[in-house]
């Protein structure tokens, strides 16, 4: 018996090891980055004018639930970036693993699909990884209070990836009204099926 | 034109208890077969005022018979929700599970794909039960999934999550799973084993986690 519970205790602390990162969660200060965008500028946070907070998207090209809700995040934007919180999508994938998801890619997909917003690529992986993000898509809405950056929402868009009408919970919506509200974000938190980042191999 | 949708009702009736992806296949069939013929053959086949059958008539029987031969070895699908899932999740049997999240649309999860099926076979009737949980979207079961499966030859046991309210039994599985796929979750409740492991695996790590919590 004891056996397995160390077993079970190893396995734990595994996956505990193998998942590795802490994740952002509500409450937490977010950290600002410098990232490179489709036009080849560099971009961060607190450079971007006139915005309350943000709605960061770890996004790329290729995953099929990334293209689900590819028109919902354009909404998003067209929607929030007036009242405060524009998009800030990044692609925190590996070019070596996955080819689609290079910068080269990420332009063409910018111009063929008409972003509105700033598409970022997370070359080093450095955001992704202390943001915690484990997939494509991953939501992260962040508020600017007294200078900081505060984590206010992270998880899925809606809870209908399939299907964008069928979704009875806009989840990011309704953190963001919230927040507009000068609410408390009622639901801060939720998971989702996605994509595994595409991590750098060794 | 009348005629056509009347042919297409009646055919989709009648099919839909054989197989439906034959009924939408007879369908898309009859949008290219010119119209006088269609409308020539099922005077023939639903008026019966023309006993001897034309050719395309023919053609169509033979294929409703080949559809349906074929439809009895495609390959079935459990759908499960949430509480199928609970159920896998708390099972008593002193066995290894071994149950993998994945779907078509994941390249990693196809790569691994064929280490769990070969190795479901390897370990049949060895005290470890595989079950390998889809998570395609479930409109892309019958046009997507189930041909997949077909095509690669999976006879392992694979079922299909139906419930996208995704957050509502991620948690369930592991509480440090955040949804990406590939994960397999390794247990045996009777001997109070859990291993999540939150990654793609390869066929050796996949052997050597089996040989590992087996014991």
């Amino acid at each position: 018996m004891k056996k397995y519970l160390f077993l079970s205790l190893a396995g734990l602390l595994m996956a505990a090891l193998a998942t590795g990162q802490s994740q952002y969660k509500a409450g937490d200060i977010a950290s600002d980055f410098r990232l490179k965008n489709v036009k080849g500028e560099m971009v961060s946070l607190s450079e971007i004018k006139d915005a309350d907070g943000f709605i960061v998207a770890f996004w790329c090209n290729t995953c099929p639930v990334v293209k689900k809700y590819d028109q919902r995040l354009q909404d998003l934007h067209a929607k929030y970036a007036p009242k405060g919180y524009p998009v800030i999508a990044i692609n925190p994938n590996d070019p070596a693993v996955s080819p689609g998801d290079s910068w080269e890619k990420m332009k063409e997909t910018a111009t063929a699909k008409g972003y509105a917003f700033e598409y970022l690529f997370d070359e080093t992986q450095e955001v992704a990884r202390k943001y915690g993000a484990t997939n494509t898509p991953h939501i992260y809405i962040l508020a600017w209070k007294d200078g900081k950056l505060v984590v206010e929402y992270v998880g899925a868009i809606d809870n209908n990836a399939d299907d964008a009408s069928a979704a009875d919970r806009k989840y990011a919506e309704e953190a963001l009204n919230s927040l507009i509200r000068g609410e408390e974000v009622a639901v801060a938190g939720t998971r989702a099926i996605g994509c595994t980042i595409k991590w750098k191999k060794g | 034109m009348k005629t056509k949708l009347l042919i297409t009702l009646l055919l989709l009736m009648a099919a839909c208890q054989l197989n439906c992806r034959l009924a939408y296949f007879i369908i898309a069939l009859q949008f290219f077969v010119p119209d006088e013929i269609v409308n020539n053959s099922s005077r023939r086949m639903f008026i019966v005022e023309n006993h001897s059958c034309s050719m395309r008539t023919f053609f169509v029987i033979i294929l409703l018979l080949a559809g349906g031969i074929s439809s009895l070895t495609a390959q079935e699908i459990t759908r499960i929700g949430v509480a199928e899932l609970d159920e896998i999740l708390v099972s008593p049997t002193d066995e290894l599970h071994v149950v993998n999240f994945w779907a078509t649309w994941c390249p990693p999860c196809v790569t691994e794909l064929p280490y769990f099926e070969k190795l479901s076979k390897e370990y049949e009737g060895k005290g470890v039960k595989f079950i390998l949980i889809s998570l395609d979207f479930p409109s892309q079961i019958e046009n997507r999934l189930i041909p997949f499966l077909d095509t690669n030859k999976i006879t392992a046991d694979v079922r299909v999550m139906t419930n996208i309210d995704y957050n509502s039994w991620i948690e369930k599985v592991d509480a440090n799973w955040q949804g990406n796929i590939p994960v397999t979750l390794f247990f045996n409740n009777a001997k109070e084993i859990r291993y999540f492991h939150p990654e793609e695996l390869e066929e050796d790590k996949l052997r050597e986690l089996i040989i590992k919590y087996l014991q």
